[in-house]
């Protein structure tokens, strides 16, 4: 248990960066050392607008992704890290958090995916991008 | 089935620039987009290159909400924990008439919507396409031939015509399609209009936005009020893979991410997670101190059509044209990165030849043949042309590896003293050029360069 | 008859980003509200069942190019015709000269035999201007409503009490406030919105309706308007399930939320 995780981060960045400038005695200092420890990717998603609808808008053929899918690329390459496993081994989606950018769809090479855009009025809304 | 002049199917740049002149010309045009308002479903690196389309209405450009005018050019390249920034500040890219502004979609795009609207153009968001309607529903073919392709010269060709759209339970008929859908194509290779985009010919951009003071940025950037910075980032931060960092300066805000080649994402043998490139980026100490204390307000995520002119379907057919994204219309040449504008001037031709040939009565691929040759003759088709080596250069490894390691050693070296004895500086630098940049592979590169 | 919906065009509340503790206004879209929205489909389903009636969506806005186009989709979902109160003077105002300015503008349209509204608004949702509107035009009020049914000349309404369902009649004219489990509102399909933007939209200022600007002037004020500032702990707690699960409980009891 850790009360300050982002304190812990930060030193092992800093431990990582290891080129900080030294000038005689005085500390390490440098960008490393202010720099803090890289947002959850849930934390980056949580700033954007998703309005979600009750049907999900990626399908995944279970059946393909067993038995012909080797290799799991969807697992990271998707930008919002919404592919994981679950306890059985199956890949499952986050679809709530999709950025629809298609990447997976393009990526998924045995095409396991059945992807639509969501309906009018739902999905990811930009609002500075 | 109800029936309108044009529909255009997504309303972003290149969808609503040819809604924009078709509602000047008079014609009843229809967008339909999915987003919450336009440019609520798009996202841009950041910069548009308003040189090239400044012509292309001129009185729109005026009162655009652009961010900032780009005067300040770097690209850095990044290995082994050095970074060598080339930079160049140009008044010519300023002035009264800059050649590029930072944008932010939603604010661009709505800003055309309702000019759009003034025009006499229907825009109506929330509102997704679920299908190209074609003659006796059978399914268009016709994907291949496209101007990259060699003799194709986008006559007629086998496609069922493109008589409307469904939406939901709705079916509205037009006599030209416009098909704006974006990169991804779903609808038209649906219809059999274009391929469906593979991952050799697509890449992965996305970005955050890091809020900063307007101060802030013209104090990091060293830029006047109201101008902007673009830097593109180069080498370990695509860890070899086809790609590299942008960041672009908002008003007050930056565009910071990453774009990576799909089939080199897909193939690494690692686990590295495509999101984690943009985290690494952002905690190097040479990247660091740019964001610091910026707070990040969005994340997003788009694919990039990088094949370049050999990927661009058949620009038209029976009653449809197909402009910007969805056409493949985009060209990374490594230091440019353009897009925008290409969707802007096909959007642009689009309505005039769409306008004609609602004159001529006659909207068969023959009828909207004159799109085609207007993009040809323009800077759209041409400077695609030029690039047309660049997809297959882009797969240079030693591009993304070996060359930001020479450039950043031999850089390194130079300002290096100590602890021994110091050379003389003629013979770091003519040592690193021949060990690095003098042998059988940078040769053939160079010779590949030249075809660029 | 003729039915008269009341909408709020609201900012889109989902699209808020918060700044400092501040919410950035600037550029947010707006919408039809979400009661709003209820309403107008009770509209609708009421002229399904048969009854036949003019459906007027009306909505009393600072001026402000957006509102007229929100109307739009009110026009899309379910109404006839629109009514649009657009008043600079309206930018800054309250519940009581809302309330004054739908109640002018029903009587300055054509009148009501049944007005809805949501029970209240997705912004400010104070559930005021219902009750104010039908004591300005002297009609019977009934709240809470999960279901309307009209007929002879008197509106039935299923009412939610907390602990009870209350059946409640009322004549002609009337007005009824719903709340969200009345109905599960459509979506506007493409051909209602093409054909909402052929719909008539009648635009009125204050003074159409013989009011001066004053009578927007709000009573109260608002003074502040944030969350309660929370001091966190931010503690996380790492490891797997069985250890993790320890932790919480250790913590728990630290704080002296568990045990003792």
């Amino acid at each position: 248990m850790s009360e300050t995780p982002d304190e812990t981060a930060t030193a092992g960045a800093a431990a990582e960066a290891g080129a900080a400038p030294t000038i005689g005695t005085a500390p390490a200092s440098g960008a490393a050392a202010t720099t803090p420890a890289p947002m959850k990717i849930d934390a980056k998603l949580g700033l954007d607008v998703f309005k979600l609808d009750k049907e999900p808008h990626i399908v995944i053929d279970h059946e393909i992704c067993r038995t012909v899918c080797a290799k799991k690329v969807c697992l990271t390459v998707c930008p919002a890290d919404l592919y994981e496993l679950d306890d059985s081994g199956d890949v499952i989606v986050n679809w709530e958090g999709c950025l629809e950018c298609g990447t997976c769809l393009i990526c998924c090479e045995p095409q396991a995916l059945s992807w639509k855009y969501p309906r009018g009025e739902y999905g990811v809304q930009y609002r500075t991008s | 089935m109800e029936k309108v002049d044009v529909i255009v199917v997504g309303g972003g740049l290149a969808g609503l620039s040819a809604a924009y002149g078709l509602a000047q010309a008079g014609l009843e045009v229809m967008v339909l987009e999915r987003g919450d308002y336009p440019g609520a479903k798009n996202v841009t690196g950041g910069r548009l290159y308003t040189s090239v389309v400044r012509d292309l209405y001129p009185e729109l450009w005026e009162g655009a909400p652009f961010e900032r005018a780009v005067t300040r050019e770097a690209i850095s390249m990044l290995a082994d924990g050095r970074m060598a920034t080339f930079e160049i500040a140009a008044e010519e890219f300023g002035g009264r008439r800059p050649q590029s502004f930072t944008v932010v979609r939603a604010k661009l795009d709505q800003y055309l919507a309702e000019r759009t609207g003034e025009a006499g153009g229907m825009v109506i968001p929330k509102m997704k396409v679920d299908a190209l309607l074609t003659e006796g529903g059978s399914e268009a073919s016709g994907a291949g031939g496209g101007p990259g392709a060699s003799g194709a010269d986008g006559g007629p060709g086998a496609s069922g015509r493109v008589i409307g759209i469904r939406a939901g339970e709705d079916e509205i008929g037009a006599d030209v399609v416009v098909v704006a859908e974006g990169v991804l194509g779903l609808l038209s290779s649906e219809a059999g209009l274009r391929e469906r985009p593979a991952a050799a010919d697509t890449a992965l951009g996305y970005k955050e936005v890091i809020e900063l003071p307007a101060s802030v940025i013209e104090d990091r950037w060293h830029l006047n009020p109201g101008e902007g910075a673009a830097q593109l980032f180069m080498g370990s931060v695509t860890k070899g893979m086809m790609g590299g960092a942008f960041l672009y300066t908002n008003r007050e805000s930056i565009s910071l991410g990453i774009v990576v080649g799909m089939e080199q994402l897909r193939s690494r043998p690692d686990e590295l997670e495509s999101w984690q490139l943009l985290d690494e980026l952002k905690t190097s100490p040479a990247v660091a101190p740019l964001i610091k204390g910026g707070e990040v307000i969005e994340y997003s995520a788009h694919a990039v059509a990088e094949g370049g002119i050999a990927k661009v379907p058949r620009l038209l057919g029976d009653g449809y044209v197909m402009v910007g994204d969805a056409a493949g219309l985009s060209l990374n040449a490594l230091i440019t990165v353009r897009g925008m504008d290409f969707a802007i001037a096909s959007g642009y031709h689009a309505a005039q030849a769409i306008a004609a040939a609602k004159a001529a009565g006659d909207t068969s691929a023959a009828g909207l043949a004159g799109y085609e040759r207007a993009l040809r003759e323009s800077f759209v088709l041409k400077d695609l042309q030029t690039a047309a080596k660049v997809p297959a250069l882009l797969e240079n490894q030693r591009l993304f590896t070996h060359y930001p390691e020479a450039v950043t050693k031999l850089m390194a070296d130079i300002f290096t003293i100590g602890p021994g004895p110091t050379e003389k500086l003629s013979k770091t630098g003519f040592g690193g050029v021949r060990r690095s940049f003098l042998n059988l592979a940078t040769a053939k590169d160079a010779l590949s360069f030249r075809k660029i | 008859m003729r039915i008269v919906v009341c909408v709020k065009t609201n900012y889109d509340l989902q699209m808020v980003r918060v700044k400092g503790r501040e919410p950035v206004l600037e550029a947010l879209p707006y919408k039809v509200g979400d009661l709003e929205k209820n309403a107008l489909e009770a509209a609708l389903q009421l002229r399904e069942g048969g009854l036949e009636c003019t459906i007027v969506a009306l909505t009393v806005a600072e001026a402000n190019a957006k509102v007229k186009e929100t109307m739009k989709e009110a026009l899309a979902l379910a109404a006839d015709e629109a009514v649009v109160v657009n008043d600079p003077a309206l930018a800054a105002t309250d519940q009581a000269a809302l309330a004054a300015a739908i109640a002018k503008a029903i009587e300055h349209t054509g009148g009501a035999d049944l007005v809805l509204f949501g029970e209240g608004s997705t912004d400010n949702y104070s559930g005021l201007v219902g009750s104010r509107v039908a004591e300005l035009l002297g009609l019977p009020q009934i709240g809470y409503a999960r279901s309307i049914a009209v007929a002879d000349g008197a509106v039935t309404v299923e009412r939610s009490m907390d602990d009870m369902i209350e059946t409640l009649q009322a004549p002609l004219p009337a007005a009824v406030t719903v709340v969200s489990e009345i109905n599960e509102p459509r979506v506007a399909t493409l051909m209602n919105i093409m054909k909402a933007g052929k719909k008539p939209l009648t635009e009125l200022s204050l003074a159409d309706l013989g009011l001066d600007a004053g009578a927007a002037a709000p009573q109260k004020a608002v003074l502040s308007n944030l969350a309660e500032e929370q001091d966190r702990k931010h503690i996380i707690i790492e490891g797997d399930a069985a250890t993790a699960a320890a932790g919480l409980v250790d913590a728990l009891v630290k704080e002296g939320v568990l045990g003792r």
